[in-house]
């Protein structure tokens, strides 16, 4: 019998024939599945090792710039986190849980808490971005002061997230400090010299002409003046640098405001003079006794009075004015209005920030220290009172001073 | 003046010491003149002038030690001093009042006029 003519031997060749196919599929796609999980898990472990070296990196830099940051998921706790270098700068040990704000608070220094927990409440409640300084100290008693920044998520008025970063800013506070620390004693140093200049120009100018010849006058009320401006930029340098010390003193005292404003009238009428600006003084002997700090409130007259003439134009007019308003409250109202240079309208929003000086101002007066309206708009704030101005630039600028009659006691001005 | 007031200076700063005198001479003072807290403290209680006007800062023995020393003492314990400064700070102020001065001046912001008519406030004159 012919083999090949018998139809089983052609079926079962078949059947072999698939059978061998298929495993040959299955083998190869064996093959497959093992080399493209192999590829899967490099793959896999590349990405583990990128993500892991950009950890690494974000932490030195968090190290060396000494910045920690953070994140408050208050929706998905598990997505909460606080970098290595946020719980150094907190003095403790990373921890599986994130702290909770009020777990933190015996890290904060006792006379921050209040100001930390008031900041927190509301970088937590105000939706947009929040910065803040406070003092923290480690279990081993190490004092930092840390800035922090971040931005909240506020939904509905519920927050959602709060993430942002701290600084550890105790290197630059304690350069800023150390250089307001200077600025104060240089300035007490120079006000010894000017001091003596001042009373032996004021002994001469009082004896009059006599032995001294209408000449020598003339340069001894210009050495009393200069004296005078010189006296007013150093103790402007002297409350900025109180300020940022925080050792700004307010002295109560009762005084009366009409006598302080003539007296500062007469103190500038020399320079007025030299200007050949005319002064108008609008005051009143019956205004109630002020209980102020004199000095500063002479400060402030002195400054706004020397501005006023010293940017006006040459035969201008400054009118110096004193009112009372005694509704609602007990107020001094003090406008002093130019006829200057006025202050250009792109640079308004910073004629009271520190050291800022109008550009137009620097053409005409070189000197000055840029810190007398910053130091009165401060003064000003913490007394109860207030200053705006208003101005046209080529024409003049007038400011509105409201201060009250009775100053809050005794506190601290800064 | 019929009774000529005595005011003891102490001030080690010789161009302000020189105006602070010859002004108060020139207003019918008789003006003593000391230069560190030691020599005013000596000065004081030697001679019980009916003010004392004092620098702070000074060499040898500050104001604030003299006005101590000088409270510790019979006479020294109820005469007026006056403090002439140009330290103006909340805290100088409060240990110099602490320490019994009578009246603080802050020197770069008064004028001689105002320093005289202090002198004469406070002696009744």
């Amino acid at each position: 019998m012919d083999i090949l003519a018998n139809p089983t031997f052609w079926s079962s060749s078949l059947i072999m024939f698939v059978g061998v196919l298929l495993v040959s599929i299955a083998v190869v796609a064996i093959y497959l599945a093992i080399t493209a999980r192999a590829r899967a898990g490099k793959g896999m472990d590349l990405l583990v090792d990128a993500r892991k070296r950009a950890e690494e990196r974000l932490h030195e830099a968090e190290v060396i710039g000494k910045v920690g940051s953070f994140l408050w998921d208050f929706e998905d706790p598990t997505r909460s986190y606080w970098s290595d270098e946020m719980y150094a700068l907190f003095g403790l040990v990373p921890r599986r849980n994130i702290p909770t704000i009020d777990s933190l608070e015996p890290y904060i220094h006792e006379g921050d808490r209040e100001r930390f927990k008031g900041a927190w409440q509301r970088a937590t409640t105000q939706p947009g971005v929040f910065s803040f300084t406070v003092r923290t100290v480690s279990n081993r008693g190490e004092v930092r002061n840390l800035n922090i920044e971040g931005k909240s998520a506020v939904v509905n008025r519920i927050t959602r997230s709060v993430r942002g970063v701290a600084h550890d800013v105790t290197k630059e506070m304690e350069v800023d400090r150390a250089k307001s620390e200077f600025v104060s004693l240089a300035s007490h140093q120079l006000k010894t010299p000017l001091t003596s200049i001042k009373w032996l120009s004021e002994i001469l100018v009082a004896e009059g002409a006599e032995p001294l010849t209408k000449k020598q006058e003339e340069y001894i009320k210009n050495i009393k003046s200069s004296a005078q401006q010189m006296v007013e930029m150093v103790n402007d340098l002297l409350n900025m640098s109180r300020i940022e010390l925080g050792t700004l003193a307010m002295t109560l005292s009762d005084f009366n405001i009409d006598t302080l404003v003539r007296d500062v009238f007469r103190e500038q009428e020399h320079a007025a003079a030299q200007r050949k600006v005319t002064v108008n003084l609008v005051s009143d002997s019956s205004f109630p006794t002020m209980h102020a700090d004199e000095k500063l409130v002479r400060m402030m007259l002195q400054n706004l009075l020397s501005n006023a003439i010293k940017y006006s134009r040459e035969g201008g007019t400054v009118d110096y004015t004193l009112s009372l308003v005694s509704v609602p409250n007990d107020t001094i109202y003090l406008t002093v209005k130019d006829s200057g240079i006025g202050i250009p309208a792109s640079e308004r929003e910073k004629v009271f920030e520190r050291l800022y000086r109008a550009s137009n101002a620097q053409k005409l007066v070189p000197d000055g220290t840029g810190l007398g309206l910053y130091v009165i708009k401060i003064v000003l704030a913490r007394a109860g009172g207030s200053i705006t101005f208003e101005s046209e630039e080529g024409k003049g600028t007038t400011f509105f001073v409201s201060m009250p009659v009775v100053w809050r006691s005794g506190e601290k001005a800064a | 003046m019929t009774d000529t007031k005595t005011v003891l200076v102490v001030e080690d700063e010789p161009a302000v010491a020189l105006a602070l005198t010859d002004t108060l001479t020139k207003e019918g003072f008789t003006v003593l003149s000391a230069t560190d807290g030691q020599d005013g403290l000596t000065q004081a209680l030697d001679n019980h002038p009916d003010i004392v006007v004092t620098d702070l800062k000074m060499p040898v023995m500050t104001g604030l030690e003299m006005i101590e020393k000088l409270r510790a003492d019979e006479w020294g314990k109820n005469v007026t001093v006056l403090i002439l400064s140009n330290l103006s700070d909340l805290e100088t102020l409060q240990s110099a009042m602490e320490k019994g001065a009578f009246h603080y001046m802050v020197k770069g912001d008064s004028s001689m006029a105002d320093i005289v008519s202090a002198i004469k406030k406070h002696l009744r004159v």
